[in-house]
């Protein structure tokens, strides 16, 4: 057998595992229906999540934000996400929605981490609310943040 | 889990695997059936039922990192369509894959054929399929048989083997004695497809 043909079978076989891992993953998000259904949390002490807990998250439109959900968002300008509690939920009656979050273990709000002039959370600003947590089973991932390139793309949150 | 490949000659350095790694064991004796068709026999190795395995990987692997590609310039919620469709072709080619790799492949790690030099003789056409079970020492060999311009005169023989009869006790593979076997079968297979007019 010719090394190209040897050769082409074995990187193919590495590019279908990794493929397969790849496909789970954007099916999970269509799933979901949320750009990152999970994360690990990366700073800990300010909310009932402590460092390393995965995240599950989902963002279903149907399933309304209300008062009391833990929610992932993101800031524009920040990578990162941010996991908070929302306290206040203004809503219109054309169905606009905006929300006001703030961390469990913060003694004020979130207007804070908010852009300049900002007061107040958009729909779309949101990722997904948090439905479920696993402990400590992100501690991995953090040590291999740690690493210069993998830094960008490893799911991380902060808390 | 070391295995030395690269003995083109089976009088040379002879070629030792773990024994204990089922894979290894089956990969080596499937490459000494090979090395004896291609070079004892001379037959010429066809690679159609490879390469059509191969192709459709390659197609699977072209779906995903259209997906992977288009997700990173069009974050998800722009990227919804595409995905599904990725991932859904994905999903619907590995199942075409599997499918191949367990019906139609099953197995079959060598097919060849051998046209008479002379130009005079029908060509003959050989495949050989094997399958070892993990972790299981019974070698299963089956041979395929085909002469004549249209494939009329075909027989088949097979054989069912323990591993041990190969190899010795430290991985070394003994080509001497799976190529009698092999040779037995297939003088046999040729001579009943002759036999059968």
């Amino acid at each position: 057998m010719h090394w190209s043909r040897k050769l082409i079978s074995r990187l193919l076989r590495y590019a279908i595992v990794i493929s397969t891992l790849l496909m789970l993953w954007k099916s999970l998000i269509l799933a979901t229906n949320c750009s990152q259904p999970i994360l690990v949390v990366l700073s800990g002490g300010y909310s009932f999540h402590n460092l390393g807990d995965l995240l599950f998250v989902t963002n279903y439109p149907a399933d309304s934000i209300r008062a009391g959900d833990v929610v992932v968002f993101r800031i524009e300008g920040r990578f990162i996400p941010i996991v908070h509690r929302v306290i206040r939920v203004h809503e219109r009656e054309d169905g606009y929605v905006k929300f006001l979050t703030k961390g469990d273990g913060n003694s004020v709000d979130d207007r804070g981490l908010y852009s300049v002039g900002q007061l107040w959370l958009e729909r779309e600003q949101i990722v997904g609310k948090v439905k479920g947590y696993f402990p400590y089973l992100g501690l991995f991932i953090i040590l291999l943040s740690n690493l210069p390139l993998l830094d960008r793309l490893l799911l991380r949150v902060v808390t | 889990m070391s295995e030395n490949v690269g003995t083109n000659d089976a009088s040379s350095k002879p070629i030792k695997v773990n024994k204990w790694d089922t894979n290894a064991v089956k990969n080596a004796l499937d490459d000494a059936c090979k090395k004896y068709f291609n070079e004892t026999l001379n037959y010429t190795e066809f690679y159609t039922l490879m390469d059509r395995r191969l192709y459709l990987s390659f197609v699977a692997c072209l779906f995903s990192l259209f997906a992977l590609v288009y997700d990173w310039f069009n974050p998800f919620p722009k990227s919804r369509s595409v995905l599904i469709i990725c991932a859904v072709g994905y999903f619907v080619l590995m199942g075409i894959l599997t499918f191949y790799m367990q019906f139609i492949e099953c197995g079959k790690f060598y097919t060849g054929k051998l046209v008479d030099k002379a130009g005079v003789g029908p060509e003959s056409r050989c495949t050989i399929a094997s399958k070892l079970k993990k972790y299981d020492d019974k070698y299963c060999l089956t041979l395929e048989y085909n002469e004549g311009k249209d494939g009329s005169m075909t027989s088949s023989g097979a054989f069912i083997r323990s591993v041990g009869n190969y190899f010795d006790e430290s991985g070394v593979l003994h080509y001497n004695r799976i190529v009698a076997d092999l040779k037995t079968i297939y003088d046999q297979a040729r001579s009943n497809a002759r036999k059968v007019k």
